[in-house]
């Protein structure tokens, strides 16, 4: 399903590509290219991270065979692959839209037929790149031609129409992420429940250094701490294991929010866009989105 | 979230949390080998669900969920009594057996 889906945006994208330029677009529009440039970069940031995860899951199911035997085999890690193969896929999705909305913006501040043209060329270009993209397993045939087409379409003038492509596009985008975000949303939490599970093994095992726990006592004064392992005592485990516990849950937090702010902040695009579409007018705040939370969480994984 | 990709999820992190002490409660190699068969296949079910939507509204899965809901209040029931590590192990394989049943329902 994920990947009817997936294909469903794809077969939608180009077509938002194809047709997203319009010329001389009003305030309205621009404002709106400039939150699908800012929600796009998320929702790359997001997927990345996500791939990031899927990346340490396969880390940390050979850390549990090492440690505690647990078979490990090719399916496994197949199985890690497809996901991590899943991923990358709506990574680049969110890249080709990333461009898209900086070429779109490049045209709203476009002045002379000349600029415009060279843009949309620029954009046709950039989207024979998407069709290089990992993951992209078909070209529609309408993406070949794509430069031209638009070369054509920023001439002319049809700021509505142009709108009205985009908003089966990011209905879609919006539909898929609300659809996957269950999936997402466990993927994150197993990968931080496995990685608790092996902390607190190490922690009982003794193999895991306090320095860190210790630090805040002794680097006022610019010492660092040298505990053999042999002399780590009980209640420094049991500090151990509490800060294993209350970051795992922290990092959990953070993930739902990121995860329920990128979830918002493409529903709050596609709202926009159909506006744009069928009013001729966009309900946008005047400043582009902060996606904070997105970006909390992304820097906590790193 | 889909009660399927839920219920299989949380077996799969149950199983995950207590994998050390179930393993340490094992008296033999062959003990240790049936909840690892076990651990793995659990891990399975839930990475191949990850892959599909569920479809929820099939009576037939809203079953299996419905018992691997029970299945899994009777594992987390014996959390406590690793002492009778066969019966662990039993019910253990009861449960992931519904989650495998559970996982080929899906997609």
């Amino acid at each position: 399903m994920w990947r009817v889906r997936y294909q469903a945006v794809k077969i939608v994208l180009p077509v938002l590509l194809i047709s997203a330029v319009s010329c001389r677009p009003s305030e309205d529009a621009r404002i709106a290219a400039t939150h699908m440039a800012t929600t796009a970069k998320d929702l790359d940031s997001y997927y990345s991270a996500l791939e990031s995860v899927v990346d340490d899951q396969a880390k940390l199911e050979r850390l549990q065979k090492a440690l505690l035997g647990v078979p490990l085999d090719p399916q496994d890690l197949s199985q890690l692959q497809s996901i991590h193969a899943e991923m990358e896929k709506r990574v680049a999705t969110a890249k080709a839209l990333a461009k898209l909305a900086d070429s779109f913006i490049e045209l709203t501040g476009s002045k002379a037929p000349a600029d415009v043209s060279q843009a949309a060329a620029s954009l046709g270009a950039k989207l024979s790149d998407i069709q290089q993209l990992p993951g992209a397993s078909y070209a529609p045939e309408a993406l070949q031609s794509a430069g031209k087409i638009l070369t054509q379409f920023a001439l002319q003038h049809d700021e509505r129409k142009m709108a009205e492509s985009i908003d089966p596009t990011m209905a879609a985008l919006s539909q898929m992420f609300t659809q996957e975000k269950p999936a997402y949303d466990s993927m994150n939490t197993t990968y931080i429940g496995l990685a608790q599970s092996l902390a607190l093994e190490l922690v009982k095992r003794n193999q895991v250094d306090p320095e860190n726990l210790l630090a805040p006592a002794l680097k006022p004064f610019g010492l660092t701490s040298h505990v053999p392992p042999q002399q780590v005592t009980q209640q420094l485990q049991e500090y151990a294991r509490e800060q294993i516990q209350s970051e795992g849950k922290q990092e959990l937090a953070a993930y739902a929010k990121a995860s329920a702010e990128m979830d918002d902040a493409l529903k709050e695009l596609s709202t926009e866009i159909h506006q744009l579409a069928t009013t001729g007018h966009s309900p946008a705040k005047k400043t582009a989105l902060k996606l904070s939370a997105v970006e909390l969480w992304t820097k906590q994984l790193q | 979230m889909g009660s399927s990709l839920q219920a299989l999820e949380k077996q799969y992190m149950f199983l995950t949390q207590n994998l050390s002490s179930v393993l340490d409660a094992c008296t033999t190699q062959e003990e240790k080998d049936a909840v690892m068969k076990q651990y793995v296949t659990a891990r399975r079910n839930y990475w191949n669900s990850i892959h599909k939507i569920f479809h929820d509204d099939d009576p037939a899965i809203a079953s299996l969920v419905k018992q691997m809901g029970v299945e899994q209040k009777q594992i987390e029931s014996y959390k406590n009594k690793l002492n009778d590590i066969a019966k662990v192990i039993d019910i253990i394989t009861d449960a992931v057996t519904v989650g495998t049943a559970l996982a080929a329902k899906v997609g």
